[in-house]
């Protein structure tokens, strides 16, 4: 199996938080980076009895895992700085945004620590699929696709099994049983074809629905013709549900994602040094020292010594940085290029997807190039103003946003959002954009290995390299997902623990 | 759809673009949908029509090295490329955009050998302060791609 195809898996192979029992006294870590790898290095290591401190670029916690609320200021590689307009209690993840079930390692930490999580919703079947080519630019609603594209494909093979080679597949009793199989999970009817019934339009919706009183009589509501599903792609809008990353139940934790960097934060004390940017990393046999610009004095030089180093600096950043490592790291951390991606968030005065469009929470899918529209996943029914996620894009429509000013992002997502809801010019009161290429602490949303690239060097980046070890979700098979940066901490930081606890042996031993 | 499309479409949920987001209606495969998974989803409407150095530029160089190839720096920093003698090097220039380099990626699958000749003759001439010949041809390019 290739390797990237393990990325496929997404499931954290998470058990249980570290046993780092027995650290010898008085021995220092240095993490570097207090995003969810560094955060979560530094819960352990201290628990576990380690002097740790921590330098971090930005003045907060959180790294990529983020969020902005009304009054925040966010300055962007090329000096544009967007204060953020929302409305009290509204926010916008810019970063990671859901958890899927099966993320243990992160949930563990939310469990722990009091993070309060609520459901977020991938898959709304009320949501809609637009494509620009498809039913001349009329987006339709999730349940209509999902319903006809599982029709057709059950008549197809219904109607088939009575034909040739496909009786092969199946004998006499199972086909009888699949046939009727397919009746009911296509909605067919006795003819087994998909049409116009009561029971598609159970699935699909009814044009009238079902009433009480005097005239509950519905009307029926007819398919859409399966060449408008196939040729415009909107059945592509079915699969990402069917993708365990994205299968129900996800969360997200109440207030926005930066509620679990906040909450391990609280747990370390004051051992976070902020605007410290990383300039060199020195080490040899007896430890490590890493100079840093202290950006609260005037990039003034300072020094840190430690026993150990865990560095969570993206890759992006660590490649540009002078530090001691042996020639197989310095290959690998330059050896991975990282992705454009651009969110931009929305507010609104009030929640017309709600009022108008019954749309609460999921994800709206589309060909124009904002990909997405992220309905919010709390506050149902709320007669205030709200914040959706305007756009989710990434690939070549992410380097046009990101090349662009971040005003113009806001404009272009209001444009074209507009095309999907037409309540957009009348309703949007301000927004703002994150642009991944322009982020000043990890200047790209996220490593992407290639399956060459992985194959030469991932053992490398993940290997202790004397008095350093790394972590992020770089050193993951979960890329880009927070778990991915647990999951590279706990190992990395259990490793360091018995490499630490080896070494004191053997000093102990000489003596 | 085409088995091959079936198979991209599992070779996008197992890359980095599925950790990321869910896919958005394409009507065809885009002519890039290649191994990297950075550039699977490129819209019907690709580079392909995007011809002018200066055009390419401003679509996918100016959002790191900024519209005047000035660079810009945070924890990192991403290079200027007005007045770099980096730039003055061509067979270099083209290396570093066919192959990528550190955080930077390859752009050999989104960009054909003209449109990187266009971008890189546009990068090393008067628009970005610099005055570097000789003018770069695709067949330079062509012979970088490995």
């Amino acid at each position: 199996m290739a390797m990237s195809s393990l990325g496929l898996a997404g499931e954290s192979n998470y058990r249980a938080a570290p046993d780092l029992s027995g650290a010898p006294q008085g021995v220092r870590v240095l993490v570097l980076g207090a995003g969810l790898a560094g955060l979560i290095s530094a819960y352990e290591l201290r628990r576990a009895g380690y002097q740790v401190e921590v330098l971090e670029y930005n003045s907060r916690v959180g790294g990529r895992s983020w969020t902005l609320r009304g009054g925040d200021v966010y300055t962007e590689l090329g000096n544009e700085t967007q204060k953020v307009g929302f409305g009290e209690g509204l926010y916008f993840n810019p970063g990671p945004w859901r958890i899927p079930y099966h993320h243990y390692a992160i949930l563990d930490y939310c469990r722990k620590l009091g993070v309060a999580l609520e459901p977020f919703v991938q898959v709304n079947h009320n949501a809609l699929v637009h494509s620009s080519k498809a039913l001349g630019g009329r987006p339709v609603r999730y349940r209509e696709v999902a319903a006809d594209f599982q029709g057709y494909v059950a008549e197809l093979l219904a109607k088939s099994l009575g034909q040739s080679k496909l009786d092969e597949a199946v004998d006499k009793e199972d086909k009888e049983i699949l046939i009727e199989a397919l009746r009911n999970w296509g909605a067919l009817d006795e003819d087994l074809r998909y049409s116009t019934s009561f029971a598609s339009s159970m699935r699909r919706g009814f044009d009238k629905p079902l009433g009480g009183g005097i005239d509950p009589f519905p009307t029926l509501s007819k398919p859409l013709a399966l060449e408008d599903i196939l040729r415009p792609g909107l059945w592509q809008s079915l699969l990402p549900g069917s993708l365990q990353l994205f299968q129900t139940t996800l969360f997200q934790p109440v207030g926005g994602m930066d509620q679990i960097a906040k909450a391990i934060y609280r747990e370390l004390g004051d051992i976070v040094r902020f605007d410290a940017k990383v300039v060199a990393i020195r080490q040899d046999e007896r430890g490590a020292r890493v100079a840093y610009e202290d950006l609260r004095a005037r990039g003034e030089v300072r020094e840190i010594a430690a026993d150990w180093v865990v560095c969570t600096i993206p890759l992006s950043i660590l490649s540009q940085i002078d530090f001691d490592a042996s020639d197989a790291l310095k290959a690998g951390v330059a050896a991975v290029p990282y992705g454009a991606a651009v969110k931009i968030g929305l507010q609104f005065r009030r929640r017309f997807w709600e009022e108008d469009d019954l749309i609460f929470g999921g994800v709206t899918t589309t060909d124009l190039p904002i990909h997405q529209i992220g309905y919010p996943n709390s506050e149902f029914l709320g007669r205030g103003k709200g914040v959706l996620l305007g756009a989710y894009v990434f690939g070549s429509p992410a380097l046009e946003y990101s090349s662009i000013s971040a005003v113009e992002r806001v404009r272009r997502a209001v444009s074209l959002g507009a095309r999907i809801h037409p309540q957009y010019p009348s309703e949007f009161e301000n927004g703002v954009a994150v642009a991944w290429h322009r982020a000043p602490f990890s200047l790209g949303c996220a490593g992407l290995w290639s399956d060459a690239a992985r194959a030469e060097h991932y053992k490398n980046v993940a290997e202790i390299d004397g008095r350093l070890v790394l972590a992020g979700e770089h050193v993951s098979l979960l890329p880009a997902w927070q778990e991915g940066a647990a999951l590279s901490a706990l190992d990395a930081v259990t490793r360091l623990h018995k490499r630490i606890l080896e070494k004191a042996e053997h000093v102990a031993a000489k003596h | 759809m085409s088995q091959r499309s079936i198979r991209r479409f599992s070779a996008l949920g197992a890359g980095v673009a599925a950790a990321l987001v869910t896919l958005a209606p394409s009507a065809k495969a885009p002519r890039a949908a290649s191994r990297n998974p950075l550039y699977i989803l490129l819209p019907e409407a690709s580079f392909e029509t995007v011809r002018g150095g200066d055009e390419v530029y401003a679509l996918i160089c100016a959002g790191c090295h900024q519209p005047r190839g000035e660079g810009a720096t945070g924890a990192g920093r991403y290079p200027a490329l007005a007045g770099s003698a980096k730039l003055a090097h061509g067979a270099y220039a083209i290396d570093i955009v066919v192959s990528g380099k550190g955080a930077m990626p390859s752009f050999k699958e989104l960009l054909d050998d003209e449109q990187i000749a266009a971008v890189l003759n546009y990068a090393r001439g008067v628009a970005l302060g610099n005055a570097f010949s000789p003018t770069l041809e695709a067949a330079d390019v062509r012979r970088a791609r490995h």
